[in-house]
């Protein structure tokens, strides 16, 4: 399969995150050409902010390497990421660390964006990892749009909007 | 213009003088460092009788210069040197460099309809600060070169004197940075890019919710605030990560352990029945790994209560420390927020925007992480704009205790 084939696995998990009220990211981790990780943001689910879709693959993987009793780290290190949205500083400081090959990612992430949108992680780790963005980037971004248009049920009442209200009043 | 009024300065000597270390704010650059200087060009006014009036006429004609007095022993500011909006006004596409010149500016000038009889024939070109001060400190270095137009920000003020904690708060997060220090003793694996241990606690009553201490010798993720995190999780009902302990321990505490899976399973029906989240709170302090269990803890005080008895409501934390309680009520905790950590060591990006996605109020770190650490060392993480959330940062608690810790660790970990 074609990195564009991959994107639209992602897609579709993305998808299916949005219609449970989670983040739509979705993720693989491809190894010897096969899926052995798919992931979405699970951070209403477990109360934990972390739960990025990222994080969870990360999860799989290792589970996976338990199972076929392989050495993690020389698994990693042939991984390829396939994720919809650019990851986050917290997660690609992740992928980072564990020397993954190549991070493929669809949209830019402007609020969090660690390669980068916001911070450039890679540079603080002397990063081997290759980062190419921009694969099926509108359609990850429409994803996002429907997530934020709806407001986050779990999320409390935010400062912005308490002020604007008062100053409404 | 004092730095510290002479109360705060008498209870910054008590401190010192109590205490081997020093909480040091982490601030972004804007709070550090000076801002730069510009090349602006000043007129030199005629007479002095006329100051007022062309203060008057030159600021509604050229506006700018809002942080620095407009006129100064008779020099009136009229225009940056680099002004794009006036040098590009007339610009006759020879592609010459964009600076203003000193012809341009009086034709600019004439043309607004300026007196330019006012001022003396030739102009000066001098140098001013670019951007407001942020802070006292800077603005008595500033107004050195340049009287400005300056009101301190009260909370930044108390950030950089260390009035915002009282001596009886200072010695709470002293007891609570110890509990991390043990923690990182008994337990902490990391390497030399994250390690150490990391203790959650909420500030309303002091109550310890979470303690943790790296263990990536059992999953690479396993970084202490990581951990932390995802208890909290778990004692909010939620969680990811199944801490399965080799059978070595004993039975109280595995008694413990199942005894905390029933309250969870609980809380989680509870969740599902009512929709609010429940704090299993009689499970407080979750810890992993489980041995950090032994540690005893100090005894449970708000660590906000100083600042409510002494009435200071008018500033942004309490504020939104009512506006995090309206919400606990409502619907239970929400992830971190309005929570404090103590961390042995400075946390890297993973840790460090876990926190932050997690909305962590404060983090008081012990020790810096040159290697990659985003609390100070490598960059300011919680002052890189677009962030949607940003907690308030402050190293140096317990440093010597800390560094011990670390040394101790490593030293045990390599052989």
């Amino acid at each position: 399969m074609d990195i564009l084939s991959w994107m639209d696995v992602a897609l579709q998990k993305a998808n299916e995150s949005l219609k449970i009220g989670e983040v739509p990211v979705g993720c693989l981790f491809i190894y010897n050409s096969n899926v052995i990780a798919v992931g979405n943001n699970t951070v209403n689910k477990t109360h934990n902010a972390t739960r990025h879709a990222e994080i969870n693959c990360i999860d799989q993987v290792l589970e996976f390497c338990k199972t076929k009793n392989l050495d993690y780290k020389s698994v990693f290190y042939d991984i390829d990421v396939i994720v919809t949205v650019e990851p986050c500083i917290m997660c690609m400081s992740a992928l980072c660390q564990l020397q993954v090959h190549n991070v493929i990612y669809g949209c830019r992430n402007d609020r969090f964006g660690g390669c980068i949108s916001v911070f450039e992680v890679p540079k603080l780790y002397n990063s081997r990892t290759k980062i190419i963005g921009g694969t099926r980037g509108s359609e990850a971004m429409i994803l996002l749009k429907e997530f934020y248009k709806g407001t986050n049920p779990n999320a409390p009442e935010s400062k912005m909007k308490k002020n604007r209200k008062k100053k409404e009043t | 213009m004092a730095i510290t009024s002479p109360k705060d300065a008498k209870e910054g000597k008590v401190e010192t003088a109590a205490r081997s270390w020093i909480a040091k704010p982490i601030l972004s650059s804007e709070f550090v460092d000076d801002p730069p200087l510009e090349d602006v060009y000043v007129g030199l006014i005629r007479k002095k009788k006329d100051i007022s009036i062309a203060i008057q006429r030159v600021s509604s004609i050229l506006p700018g210069f809002h942080h620095l007095k407009r006129c100064f022993s008779e020099k009136l500011l009229l225009a940056p040197v680099n002004c794009t909006e006036l040098s590009t006004e007339r610009e006759d596409s020879s592609g010459k460099e964009r600076s203003l010149t000193e012809d341009k500016l009086r034709t600019v000038l004439r043309e607004r309809g300026f007196d330019l009889s006012l001022l003396k024939d030739d102009f000066q070109m001098i140098k001013v600060p670019a951007r407001a001060a942020k802070t006292k400190a800077q603005a008595m270095r500033l107004s050195n070169i340049w009287p400005l137009n300056f009101h301190p920000d009260v909370n930044v003020e108390r950030l950089i004197d260390g009035s915002v904690f009282t001596e009886y708060q200072l010695g709470l997060i002293e007891r609570y940075m110890n509990v991390a220090v043990q923690a990182a003793r008994l337990g902490a694996v990391g390497n030399a890019n994250c390690n150490g241990s990391a203790v959650i606690v909420d500030p309303e009553d002091g109550r310890i919710l979470a303690i943790a201490a790296s263990k990536i010798d059992q999953h690479p993720m396993w970084h202490a605030a990581m951990l932390a995190v995802d208890l909290v999780a778990k004692l909010q009902g939620g969680g990811a990560w199944e801490f399965e302990e080799k059978s070595t321990q004993k039975d109280t505490v595995a008694s413990k352990t199942s005894k905390s899976i029933d309250q969870r399973e609980a809380a989680n029906r509870l969740t599902k029945e009512t929709g609010i989240k429940r704090k299993c709170i009689e499970d407080t302090p979750l810890c992993y790994p489980t041995s950090l269990s032994k540690i005893s803890l100090p005894k449970e005080e708000s660590l906000e209560c100083i600042v409510v008895r002494r009435g200071r409501r008018n500033n942004g934390s309490t504020k939104s420390e009512k506006i995090a309680a309206t919400n606990a009520e409502k619907c239970g905790p929400y992830l971190c927020t309005g929570y404090w950590i103590f961390l042995l060591r400075e946390p890297c990006p993973l840790c460090a925007m876990a926190l932050l996605h997690s909305r962590v109020l404060r983090i008081f770190y012990g020790i810096p992480n040159e290697n990659t650490g985003v609390l100070g060392s490598k960059t300011v993480l919680h002052a890189v704009p677009g962030l949607n959330h940003r907690y308030q940062v402050w190293s140096g608690v317990l440093e010597q205790e800390c560094r011990q810790a670390l040394q101790d660790i490593e030293h045990r970990n390599t052989n």
